[in-house]
């Protein structure tokens, strides 16, 4: 059982990572709730400017989802 | 030769907008990187910067900097989208955005002929701007000498000398930034001639200490250049380029490959058994580890990419093929956007906005995919390692390397054609101007540091797009459970299979079996995940455990030739990923094209395929 729930967890995760890249209209709402949960807190600066970026589906776009383009060297 | 910093007051706080603008091929990027600590692609050739780019810095004394990188022009009459950036931006008026506090003018010692013509242009702007003398460790070495104080007396701006490609050359540019910002030269009167202006200059600051060194370029050229000889060498270069793929690499794959089998063994014995433990083995271990395995191939395939470009061979290689593009009704300037697409058409693409004709531009951004991307690699060399023998032809040559030169040729001349069809009611012949740069020994500090990069930017790949869709492809191959009493194999029941058997009528008359069917569509995301998708499915379905390091052999065991060669002939021409499709909608700004391009694509990718499967029947029996 707990198996199952860790791979249920680990499924679900990586779902949830491919749904931001294809779709990141769709997770902008996730994003917006966690931005507004951290707004007045001090907590965990980095994942509140990511939350605020994410938010609007705009600041989540990318070559498709690859982030990686012209970065670093180049791409892939 | 004096360097000089310009006498100028203390630091100011405010943060300073600067701009590296200049000629192609400058030396702009490598200074951006040396100033920013970022790792933008610099290489010896016109055209490599196609974006805007911006950078922080802190100058020694505390200053903060926000540093553009422009894409090099030779004028500010912008003829392609890249240099319209730069034309924008140091008129200040690209989008919204303010003109920069201070132009940089970046003028490479080794050509100042050339370079000085644009600065004296920019200068004619009349906006406060600094004069990086840049390369003058390459001038020297060609027995060149300028006075830098009388040429900035000459110009009217600060001058300052610089390496972009050595540590701390750039220190010159940094200790200027600390100062004021320099005032604004007088424009020169109305109608001057630039061209005879630069003549005097140079008369003026330029000198000659030693007998030119041209000399062994110039042989070179006529060699590398020469109708014949030019695409012998051109020829032989790529030939060995894809054998080293094959036999360089084979070692270190027997290594890896070991290695993850090794791993699958361990980490078997490490968990219980259960989902768990199909998961890590059967899906993250048997999908990334098949991929892995690939990383030497590749990284010898940009080896010999990176060492090309570095050395200034490549503008060169485009101008032997001019005639060839010509008679596909494109410009020899087309090459280096379809060279970059072997990396990843993605900055390949990107990189057409150095043509100026909106028509090539368009047809070389839709042929531009059916250049072999490097994720196409593990597709090849997985089929070609199951299904060619690695025996010698004529003692010399290696069969595989033989197989993947010719995979390469075909989509080659494939693109070729498409845009011969494509440009059918427009062939009119476009004059091709190209900038030579000088040879340059590829730096292995450098090439091991661009490597290492690629290694970098391969592995993020796997331990993110790779592992997450073994999982997904995991998920899908094992649930749901088979009914009570099933009879078939477990996977048969899973949603992969369901999806797999419901693809299949489409996909029968190419040979391709259910799990194929299933790989196509995590490939959409990336190619090379077909293989890691193949994996996982088969690993799955096998009965042994370590069926998935013995994916080659299993491959060859279960499919006929005829249908490997139809896949081989499938991702010759396979449709796009997600990311080129994308950037073929930014670069368009139409769906249209996406479209065009999909669309074709897949119909290439569907008839050749076909054809290819029933003639091998024919053949093979």
């Amino acid at each position: 059982m707990t198996q199952l729930l860790i791979v249920g967890l680990l499924v679900l995760l990586c779902a949830a990572y491919w749904l931001q890249r294809l779709v990141p209209a769709a997770t902008a709402p996730f994003w917006r709730g966690i931005a507004g949960a951290l707004h007045n807190t001090r907590f965990l600066p980095g994942l509140r400017l990511k939350a605020e970026r994410l938010s609007s589906p705009s600041g989540a776009q990318g070559c498709g989802g690859c982030k990686g383009c012209d970065k670093n060297g180049g791409c892939h | 030769m004096s360097t000089q910093t310009p006498p100028l007051a203390p630091s100011q706080a405010a943060p300073l907008r600067v701009a590296l603008v200049g000629n192609p091929n400058c030396g702009k990027t490598a200074l951006f990187n040396q100033l920013t600590g970022s790792r933008q692609k610099v290489a010896n050739y016109a055209g490599v910067t196609v974006e805007r780019k911006a950078g922080r810095l802190l100058t020694p004394a505390g200053r903060k900097v926000t540093v553009l990188d422009l894409p090099g022009t030779y004028s500010l009459a912008a003829t392609s989208p890249d240099e319209a950036v730069t034309r924008d931006v140091c008129r200040g008026v690209y989008k919204s955005e303010p003109a920069p506090d201070l132009l940089i003018s970046v003028v490479a010692a080794t050509n100042l002929r050339l370079h000085l013509r644009f600065m004296l242009e920019l200068r004619q702007l009349g906006r406060p701007m600094l004069v990086v003398l840049n390369m003058v460790d390459a001038m020297r070495k060609q027995g060149l000498d300028i006075d830098v104080p009388r040429l900035q007396a000459e110009l009217g701006v600060p001058v300052v000398t610089a390496v972009g490609v050595k540590r701390g050359g750039a220190a010159n540019l940094l200790a200027a930034l600390d100062t004021p910002i320099p005032p604004a030269p007088t424009p020169l009167p109305a109608g001057t001639d630039l061209h005879h202006e630069v003549r005097r200059i140079m008369a003026l600051c330029v000198a000659r200490t030693s007998e030119r060194r041209q000399a062994l370029e110039e042989k070179l050229d006529r060699w590398v250049l020469h109708p014949v000889w030019g695409m012998c060498i051109l020829f032989v270069l790529l030939f060995i380029m894809f054998q080293a793929v094959f036999s360089w690499a084979q070692p270190f794959m027997d290594f890896l490959e070991e290695a993850m089998k090794q791993l699958g063994d361990f980490v078997g014995t490490l968990l219980p058994s259960g989902a768990l433990q199909s998961l890590i083995v059967d899906g993250v271990i048997a999908g990334a580890g098949t991929v892995i395995v690939f990383l030497p191939q590749i990284l010898i395939l940009f080896l010999w990419i990176l060492a090309l470009e570095e050395s200034g061979y490549l503008p060169r290689a485009a101008f032997m093929l001019d005639k060839l593009m010509a008679s596909a009704g494109l410009s020899g300037r087309s090459f280096i956007p379809l060279l970059s697409s072997f990396a990843c058409a993605v900055p390949g693409i990107m990189s057409t906005r150095t043509i100026q004709n909106p028509r090539d531009r368009m047809v070389t951004i839709l042929i531009a995919p059916l250049m072999t991307c490097s994720a196409r690699l593990p597709v090849y060399a997985l089929l070609i390692g199951a299904f060619i023998p690695a025996r010698r032809i004529g003692g010399i040559f290696n069969l595989q390397g033989l197989v993947l030169f010719a995979l390469y040729g075909l989509a080659i001349l494939s693109a070729l054609l498409v845009a011969r069809v494509m440009k059918r009611r427009d062939v009119e012949e476009h004059p091709l101007l190209l900038e030579l740069p000088n040879y340059r020994l590829p730096g292995l500090q450098s090439l091991a540091i661009e490597l290492w990069q690629r290694a970098r930017i391969f592995l993020s790949r796997v331990g993110s797009i790779i592992v997450t869709l073994s999982v997904i492809m995991w998920a899908l191959s094992s649930f749901p459970a088979p009914p009570a009493g099933a009879t078939g194999p477990a996977i048969d029941y899973s949603l992969a299979g369901r999806i797999g058997h419901i693809m299949l009528p489409l996909f029968l008359p190419l040979g391709f079996n259910w799990q194929i069917c299933v790989a196509l569509i995590p490939g959409l995301a990336a190619r090379e995940v077909a293989v890691s998708a193949l994996a996982t499915v088969y690993s799955v379905g096998a009965s042994e455990a370590d069926a998935a390091s013995q994916l080659t052999p299993l491959l060859a065991n279960q499919w006929s030739l005829a249908t490997a060669l139809s896949l081989l002939a499938w991702y010759v021409y396979a449709p796009q990923c997600f990311s080129t499709l994308a950037v073929i909608r930014r670069e368009t700004g139409s769906w249209r094209f996406v479209a065009i391009s999909a669309g074709y694509l897949f119909g290439l990718a569907y008839g050749v395929a076909f054809l290819t499967y029933h003639i091998t029947r024919l053949i093979t029996g």
